[in-house]
């Protein structure tokens, strides 16, 4: 199955490699199908190869839109 | 766990889809399909049908065998291949992690073939909420555009590195069977000549040996959307995760698996009074 989650680079390794963790659980993985990985960036991890690099604006920017789409909600039905 | 937690807030996910029913028009019926189990799970895990509108309606389609065929060939799982019954679907729900690589363009001819709208989404439950919202407004407004709601990680071009490399490892085959949609041309792959030596198929002379599936089971029906897993006789009879009979159970993200996990119980307290 398709499932993956970002990740945090903790460090770059040679040979397009990086450690990554997640919840104090650290792993070695590849890079090689991504430009320019800096630690501190968010990887979309998938069986051991880095897809995707999250872009943390693009991120605020979704949940910007969500909590907009939740205001326009009836206040009766909002938490 | 950061880019994760914040997209499974129950109260954000209760207030967008009061959002949805609202938006949506009264008397009017919605039917999105999926076709990632990604999704399949997200929506029966997080109890997603609980918060939608009863006239929003989510279909289980195929899973990985469409997520990942070629675009051209998503025709063949919407219409039925004994010809004529399309399955009535307003509108798609794009795969997440797929779409990372291929990127949102290879949608683009569904949208515009069938008329139908498609959201590319995250998997995690507030995504698919949105991208419902996102689906409703479309078809309310008359569009049937691409949308790439998981644009924090999917792109239109998608990852041009990993594409390169995958054709220079795999080649299209001719033609190939799926389970509940049948032989469809150029619609796998496999390794290219120069990798043969890697290749188990040819290395080792395999040939595809038809297996007769239970008679009874109803995979192809619950890969195109036409039945529900509980509509099938043999779901939590003799097909279990346990025992499966057909791919639907099999594999942990086909629908019925999905269904059997999370969904049963839902189904149990609906009926009783």
């Amino acid at each position: 199955m398709c499932l993956a989650i970002p990740i945090r680079v903790d460090a770059l390794l040679p040979d397009d490699m990086a450690r990554v963790t997640l919840d104090g659980v650290s792993k070695c993985v590849s890079i090689a199908l991504l430009g320019d990985v800096r630690v501190g960036d968010y990887l979309l991890i998938h069986v051991g190869y880095a897809l995707a690099r999250l872009d943390p604006d693009e991120a605020e920017e979704t949940l910007a839109l969500m909590r907009e789409a939740a205001m326009l909600a009836p206040l009766a039905m909002a938490p | 766990m950061k880019h994760i937690d914040e997209y499974r807030d129950g109260n954000l996910a209760r207030a967008m889809a009061a959002t949805i029913a609202r938006e949506t028009v009264p008397g009017r019926h919605y039917q999105f399909m999926e076709f990632c189990g990604g999704h399949t799970h997200a929506i029966s895990r997080y109890g997603i049908e609980d918060l939608l509108p009863a006239n929003v309606q989510m279909v289980h389609g195929p899973g990985c065998p469409v997520c990942v065929l070629p675009v051209g060939r998503i025709d063949d799982a919407i219409l039925d291949p004994s010809g004529g019954r399309a399955i009535m679907v307003d509108g798609f729900v794009g795969p997440a992690h797929v779409s990372a690589v291929t990127g949102t363009h290879p949608y683009e001819s569904i949208a515009a073939e069938f008329a139908k709208p498609v959201v590319v989404a995250g998997f995690e439950p507030l995504d698919v909420v949105h991208a419902v919202l996102m689906l409703v407004r479309q078809i309310n407004e008359g569009r049937h555009d691409v949308e790439n709601q998981y644009f924090r990680l999917v792109t239109q071009q998608g990852n041009r590195i990993a594409q390169r490399a995958m054709e220079d490892v795999f080649e299209p085959r001719p033609s190939f069977e799926w389970r509940g949609l049948g032989e469809l041309p150029r619609s796998a792959l496999r390794l290219r000549d120069i990798f043969s030596d890697l290749d188990a198929e040819r290395r080792f002379g395999i040939e595809t040996v038809a297996a007769a599936d239970n008679p009874g089971c109803e995979c192809g029906e619950v890969l195109r959307g036409l039945k529900k897993p509980a509509e099938c006789k043999l779901f939590g009879t003799l097909c279990s995760p346990e025992t499966p009979m057909g791919s639907c159970m099999v594999s942990p993200e086909g629908a019925c698996s999905a269904h059997w996990t999370y969904g049963r119980f839902r189904d149990r307290r609906r009926t009783v009074p």
